[in-house]
């Protein structure tokens, strides 16, 4: 029996790199990390390949969902309904024209099992979308400013909060729902309870008065919306429900 | 070593595919079996689109679905229905899918060049793929499949709508693809098998019916299948007709020699249109 003594044992630098070796190759990777490789390895022409034109048509559509807010706003009826709608317009017409156009195209299967998969690439997009939406959040905020004596940072709070709130509820939705009917009408469903807050006068009035008297409301929505829709899409990203569509209405 | 460990399939009350079990090693494994059979289900759960309802499938003993991303990285997939972007070029739609397939940009580039080269578009990779044939879109598909060099490559009824031409060169392609690798072919055309494929997996109500070499197949019908004229009286199943000299001639699968019948080798034809038969083929 050979001697202990004689028994060359590893460093402590060589335990720790075979620790952090093990852990980094036994580990699944974070979504971030995943997200940042898909980054790396597509850049944002390729995050947005194939949908440059949805890119294009979404703003557009969005746009004119801004202009029916300044014709209320124009009007002096009652804004805060029509900014809930404008709010996430863009996104909710980024995300379902991309989709739309996947699916018509049928990607999405090769897509599935690369390493980076639609999922991934989705999910990345979904950031994307709701980053350029939170900039035009911001636009629309300082429009509202122009018309009524309501400060930028108010109206910028009620808009990111509107739209962390519908990017949430919509991601739930899509992951969790069994009816793809109810999947794909889930915007219609947000604008149509929106305009019925217009149609109850009394109601939005009380919601702005709540809001401007009361904003760590709308602070603690726009956190609660921002904190919600970042655990979704790492839901959605680490996602292994079954089926090429990460939309199941296909 | 790729292994189905007694899978199961059920969408609500109707069962897809019941308790196979199969397993692959490098060659070209075919399956074969009518529309409907559950060939696409069993592709969609190897290449983890799917699920199985129970069971599992293995990969080198490991869970397919535990490894993620290392078992995409050895699969290249060509679904039923290739999707593509019709203004883009080949070269710039599989440097887009290479990058999805985590490639280095030098890397794809040189791959993309080969792989263009093998299917024969190495004159059109820059040419917008809406002025490409279908078998042209075909190789494109099969391009992608192989841009990270799978270990695994399933392939689902790749070769529907090409011309004989294309599909012999299909053929030829995939012969030369599975020295090293697992090919999963999915048809119901006989003939992209027959001079190609080392077995043939075929279903039967929804469950595993055979997975043997084509030769062995045969054989179950070896001294059924005869010619006979086509106004002669016979006993069995109508697999074929032909034309000799301005006679026609039936082919047919039956138990007993019938009076003017000859006895043909059978081929792996009879053996689908046999097996099929009460499946309304």
């Amino acid at each position: 029996m050979k001697n202990k003594n004689q028994i060359s044992m590893p460093s402590g630098q060589e335990k720790q790199t075979a620790i952090h070796t093990i852990i980094s190759q036994g580990m699944p990777p974070s979504t971030a990390a995943v997200l940042m490789g898909l980054w790396r390895a597509l850049g944002l022409r390729g995050i947005l390949y194939g949908v440059g034109d949805c890119m294009v048509l979404g703003l557009l559509a969005g746009a004119a969902c801004w202009l029916a807010l300044i014709y209320q706003l124009l009007a002096g009826a009652c804004w805060l309904p029509a900014a809930l709608v404008a709010a996430p317009a863009s996104y909710a017409f980024l995300f379902q024209l991309a989709y739309y156009k996947e699916s018509q195209l049928g990607t999405q299967e090769i897509k599935m099992v690369c390493r980076y998969t639609l999922r991934h690439l989705t999910a990345f997009r979904l950031l994307l979308f709701g980053g350029i939406a939170a900039v035009l959040c911001c636009v629309l905020s300082g429009i509202i400013g122009l018309f009524l004596p309501l400060r930028f940072g108010q109206a910028a709070v009620i808009t990111l909060a509107a739209l962390a709130l519908y990017g949430a509820a919509h991601l739930t939705v899509l992951m969790h729902c069994p009816n793809p009917w109810m999947k794909n009408a889930f915007p219609a469903f947000w604008a149509a309870g929106c305009l019925l807050l217009g149609l109850y006068a009394p109601i939005a009035v009380w919601l702005e008065t709540l809001f401007s008297q009361t904003p760590v409301i709308l602070w603690a929505l726009l956190l609660c919306g921002i904190l919600f829709y970042f655990k979704q899409i790492s839901v959605l990203a680490a996602s292994r429900a079954e089926g090429e569509s990460v939309y199941a209405s296909s | 070593m790729l292994q189905v460990d007694h899978v199961t399939k059920k969408y609500g009350d109707f069962t897809a595919l019941a308790d196979i079990t199969l397993q692959f090693e490098n060659g070209l494994y075919g399956l074969l079996a009518p529309n409907g059979a559950g060939k696409t289900t069993l592709l969609k759960m190897l290449a983890t689109l799917l699920y199985p309802t129970e069971g599992e499938i293995l990969w080198d003993g490991q869970e397919i679905s535990s490894m993620d991303a290392a078992y995409r990285d050895l699969l290249g997939y060509l679904p039923q229905h290739f999707g593509y972007y019709k203004n883009d070029t080949p070269k710039a739609f599989l440097r887009y899918l290479a990058a999805l397939k985590g490639l280095e940009r030098h890397q794809a580039d040189q791959r993309i060049r080969q792989l263009l080269d093998l299917v024969g578009l190495g004159a059109h990779a820059n040419q917008k793929m809406k002025k490409f044939s279908g078998g042209m879109i075909q190789r494109v598909g099969i391009a992608q499949a192989m841009l990270n060099d799978p270990k695994i490559l399933i392939l689902d009824e790749p070769t529907v709508g090409l011309d004989p031409k294309e599909r012999v060169r299909f053929r030829n392609l995939l012969h030369t693809l599975s020295g090293s690798r697992i090919v999963i072919l999915s048809t119901h055309i006989v003939s992209d098998l027959e001079t190609i494929a080392h077995k043939i997996i075929m279903f039967r109500q929804h469950q595993l019916y055979c997975c043997e070499m084509p030769e062995t197949l045969c054989h179950r019908l070896q001294g059924k299948v005869f010619e006979v004229p086509a106004d002669a009286p016979y006993e069995g199943l109508l697999l074929a007709e032909r034309q000799q000299d301005g006679q026609v001639i039936h082919r047919i699968y039956s138990e007993k020699q019938p009076v003017y019948g000859q006895c043909v080798p059978p081929g792996l034809e009879d053996v689908f249109l046999a097996v099929y038969q009460d499946e309304g083929v």
